[in-house]
């Protein structure tokens, strides 16, 4: 700790109750630095002008279109968001589906553990970023200590917000592990977990390094497991993404969903995305990095809410590259929904800014990515995010269509076929009927939002026999109901975006019932493969 | 074959004669003598060609009283043959087809309606008329109403069977109709093949004038396509578009373009009829009403004289319509009382046997009917309330736009200077809570 620091700190945890009134911002060199050199791919700016002049013709073209035939207009615009939809469903059940299909990620056996020399482990550094954790301090530290690493290797940095005082309090009160540090980040816009990040990288010491969030319990081998991963990797490899999943998935439905949901991202699409050699957009723990070439790409964008996943697409843009470690780190499912959604909707907010970021310039992006890094980007990044925006549009449709039909057969007004007779172009002409292009969308949609569904509940049903879950299959079933609440949040991060795009939506963490695995008196995590 | 489909097959084949009657009247105006009292004195018929039910209820009604008015009642000289007498339409248990030169002549206007609901109906018609007694047994092979229509084949020579059975109709002219079917596109005329033999039996009589009908330009050219494939007959084949638009079916927008067309000579009292087909075609009821609004303005507007003297028919339905129909004939009831007309219950005086089993009805479904109902949404008719609701939604979509735009460069400009801030070239911003930059409460 830096002898400002330990003043800072001092000063921070020394005083009692409440702050009174709020610190104002500080100016900060490091967020300066960033974007003094990083700016064209900083989430600082929601779009640029070309974006926004790109997004103006497109407007001005719908409008006109809309002008000359609503039908028309309403017809393509659903046909294409449809198309997309299905798009970025189905290529994520096709990678699914390549990653059943065998082990892509690296996986590193007892032998190559045990072969590993003391010795010539390099220093690893932690970063642990914490901000208002107070309730849950003592045990990432207990997680810290239990890490299977040497001790005089392991360069832990707790990152401290100067406004936390209670955090603060609770880390100066706690036996810190051997060679564990507290960085005190100064009060700056803006306040974000990548901000608090930079300013640990900048003191990084490791030759490697990697980011636990204070509920983590990463497995103990975990960093040898990185170490003889990147040895084992080529160059290029930049990152590890390890899997991440929950401790308490039973504690009750939104646990177990989320739980399921984890699963099937981390265990089988990253590793699937991993295979086809497509850009991985990085879990927000747990990523395990080469410390040169996370400095050389800039580290993390401050105002980016999901900084893991813009800091993914960028190694990838960068000709880096990032694998899936077979290891686990076991987290707290989020079990209350209000802290869900909050969550929820700060990750779809990062995705979409990240989508923005990375689609300023599209050439540029189609020449570092590729043709089919670029496709696939759009798919897992803005498509996953666009299907969970679409998803109650198409659900208001699906039950609009729904009405009509009962209301068929209610004897109301409409006719059945009249929602699902198209018209025969050749045999009239271009100006089809009103009722057959609805015919179309809404037939279309509905046809579309059943595949997803059907999709989506079996990649989940498959994640829960792959990791052992078979418990949470009949829940997995469920899983539209889930899809909704995440599209509830969706749209909360939409509106977000609009307003404040780098506000991070703190999660609370502690809200576990019960001790976490690693407490005193805990068992291990409640699952295992 | 179970006794309930062998009476659908009847009842269709039973509306297959009321279609070729209806296609050989079309829409008609016929003045007469002073009606029984309650009753209105002239019948404009301007229900569309789909419109079956009513047309027939109309031509029925049309008929009958010139055979009140002008030929005395006889006996029919043979009972319509096949089919039971429980399922003949009346005029047929009468003999009607047994009086060779009965008709008078009529004027054929086929108000603008789809060259996709002719083919539907002529093939049958005809087939069914000429050839009675081998169609009723051809329809028991089919499974369904659809399949009847995509099978039936002539057998013989139809037009040769009508003229034996002395079924001729005329126009005002005096000339012979024979009905073709009008079709667009080529595919018609190799898929149904009546009105190709229609054609070539027409060809191999030269002294015969034949005249096509049409209601549209499509249908026209249709024709002329077809007089060039089989005819080779310019001069004898004349080409009736009382429309002279190339609408296609329209049940209530097609009769307010028709209405402007009629002329009308003396007082007149009008019967209105819309029909069915808006009603087979599932038009929402409230769009119904508005029609009919829109339609008597515009009878109103052509015919000053019947002001005051029109009548509004409620609509008779078929049997698989009723429950859903009866907010038709709600609706039309409304707007008669609303425009201080008099109503006639057709249903009150609708032979059974007229009535489309719900199965036909639906059949009647043609892309150009729904196209009708789209033109109906789209229309300009007297933005109602709807529409009203509607611009006051779009206006207010509009200030929330601007207003969301509005919030969004302030909390922009905001950003940029805590950005500026934060690195150094800006003043202190305000404290952060009102920056949308706060934490939530733990």
């Amino acid at each position: 700790m830096g002898t400002d620091d330990k003043t800072l700190l001092d000063d921070v945890s020394e005083k009692p109750g409440p702050p009174a009134e709020p610190l104002p911002y500080r100016p900060d060199r490091t967020v300066r630095e960033y974007l003094a050199r990083n700016r064209r791919e900083s989430a600082v700016d929601l779009a640029t002008p070309g974006q926004l002049g790109r997004g103006a013709l497109l407007g001005a073209a719908a409008l006109l279109l809309l002008a000359y035939d609503y039908k028309v207009f309403w017809a393509g615009l659903l046909f294409l968001l449809s198309g997309f939809y299905l798009a970025a469903i189905l290529y994520k059940l096709v990678t699914v589906l390549r990653s059943l299909c065998g082990a892509h990620e690296i996986r590193v056996s007892p032998e190559e553990l045990s072969a590993l020399r003391e010795e010539d482990l390099p220093v690893y550094t932690v970063l642990v970023p914490l901000y208002r954790e107070s309730a849950v301090a003592g045990r990432i530290v207990a997680a810290m200590e239990r890490l299977d690493y040497p001790a005089e290797k392991l360069d832990v940095k707790f990152l401290l917000e100067e406004d936390d005082a209670s955090t603060a309090r609770a880390c100066t009160g706690l036996a810190l592990p051997e060679g564990a540090e507290i960085v005190l980040v100064p009060h700056s816009f803006p306040k974000t977990k990548p901000k608090a990040c930079m300013h640990g990288l900048a003191r990084a010491r490791g030759e490697y390094l990697v980011i636990y969030d204070a509920e983590d319990r990463p497995e103990p081998d975990q960093l040898r497991k990185a170490v003889a991963a990147f040895r084992r990797a080529e160059e290029r490899v930049a990152c590890l993404q390890v899997k991440l999943n929950y401790y308490n998935p039973d504690e009750n439905r939104l646990t177990k969903w989320f739980t399921i949901e984890y699963t099937a991202w981390f265990d089988l699409f990253l590793p699937g995305l991993h295979s086809l050699g497509a850009p991985i957009p990085l879990g927000g723990t747990s990523n395990h990095f080469r410390t040169a070439i996370l400095r050389e790409v800039g580290g993390w964008d401050p105002f980016n809410v999901t900084e893991d996943c813009d800091l993914g697409i960028r190694l990838h843009r960068r000709g880096f590259r990032t694998a899936i470690l077979d290891s686990t780190t076991w987290e707290e499912a989020n079990s209350r929904l209000g802290n869900w959604i909050r969550q929820r909707s700060r990750w779809v907010k990062g995705y979409l800014q990240t989508h923005l970021v990375h689609t300023r310039s599209i050439v540029q992006t189609l020449k570092e990515l590729g043709p089919f890094g670029a496709a696939s980007f759009l798919l897992t990044v803005g498509g996953l995010s666009l299907t969970l925006l679409l998803n109650p549009v198409f659900w208001t449709i699906l039950l609009l269509y729904g009405g009509l039909w009962a209301g068929a057969a209610l004897g109301f007004g409409v006719h059945p076929w009249q929602m699902i007779y198209t018209d025969r172009v050749s045999d009239i002409d271009l100006s089809f009927t009103l009722w057959s292009r609805l015919s179309w969308v809404f037939f279309g949609v509905s046809g579309v939002l059943f595949l997803a569904n059907g999709v989506f509940i079996l990649i989940n049903v498959l994640a829960c026999f792959r990791r052992g879950l078979g418990r949470l299959a009949p829940l997995a079933l469920l899983s539209p109901l889930y899809w909704a609440l995440i599209s509830l949040a969706a749209w909360k991060g939409l509106v977000q975006l609009l307003f404040r795009p780098s506000y991070w939506e703190k999660t609370r963490h502690g809200l576990m019932r019960g001790p976490a695995p690693g407490d005193p008196g805990a068992e291990n995590p409640a699952h295992d493969r | 074959m179970t006794g309930k489909t062998r009476t659908t097959l009847r009842r269709i084949g039973a509306a297959g004669a009321w279609a070729f009657l209806l296609l050989g009247s079309g829409g008609s105006v016929c003045g007469g003598e002073s009606p029984p009292p309650g009753q209105p004195r002239a019948v404009l018929d301007i229900s569309g060609a789909p419109d079956i039910v009513f047309t027939d209820l109309v031509l029925q009604m049309h008929i009958r009283a010139f055979l009140d008015r002008e030929a005395p009642r006889r006996p029919p000289k043979e009972k319509a043959d096949l089919l039971p007498a429980t399922l003949q339409p009346s005029f047929l248990r009468e003999g009607f087809f047994e009086r060779p030169v009965a008709l008078p002549p009529v004027e054929i206007a086929l108000p603008p309606y789809s060259a996709e609901a002719c083919d539907i109906r002529f093939p049958l018609a005809p087939a069914y008329l000429s050839a009675r007694h081998r169609l009723r047994l051809e329809l028991r092979a089919f499974g369904s109403m659809t399949e009847a229509f995509l099978s039936i084949r002539p057998a013989g020579e139809p037009g040769k069977d009508l003229e034996a059975r002395g079924l001729h109709l005329y126009t005002r002219q005096g000339e012979r109709v024979m009905l073709g079917t009008v079709r667009w596109g080529e595919s018609a005329y190799r898929r149904w093949a009546v009105p190709r033999a229609a054609a070539r039996w027409a060809s191999s009589r030269p002294d015969m004038p034949v005249v096509a009908l049409s209601c549209d330009a499509a249908g026209g050219d249709g024709l002329a396509e077809m007089k060039e494939l089989f005819l080779k007959r310019d001069r004898d084949l004349r080409i009736i578009r009382p429309s002279g638009q190339s609408g296609r079916c329209a049940p209530i927008l097609g009769l307010l373009a028709a209405a402007g067309r009629l002329e009308w000579k003396g007082d007149a009292e009008v019967l209105l009829s819309p029909g069915t087909a808006d009603i087979a075609f599932g038009t929402p009821p409230a769009l119904y009403g508005m029609a009919l609004h829109a339609l008597v303005s515009r009878m109103e507007t052509v015919l000053p004289s019947a002001r005051g003297r029109m009548f509004l028919a409620l609509p008779a339905l078929p049997p698989g319509l009723s429950s859903r129909g009866e907010f038709y004939r709600l609706a039309a009831a409304r707007v008669a009382k609303e425009r201080h007309m008099r109503t006639i219950d057709l249903e009150a005086a609708v032979d059974p046997l007229v009535a489309w089993g719900a199965q036909g009805a639906e059949l009647l479904m043609v892309p150009a009917a729904r196209e009708a109902l789209a033109r109906r949404l789209a229309a300009a008719l007297n933005p109602g309330p709807r529409d009203r609701f509607a611009s006051a939604l779009l206006a207010l979509a509009g200030l929330g736009f601007f207003l969301l735009i509005f919030r969004m460069r302030r909390a922009r400009r905001r950003f940029r200077a805590l950005v500026a801030h934060t690195c150094g070239e800006g003043e202190t911003p305000p404290a952060p809570s009102s920056a949308g930059t706060s934490d939530p409460k733990p």
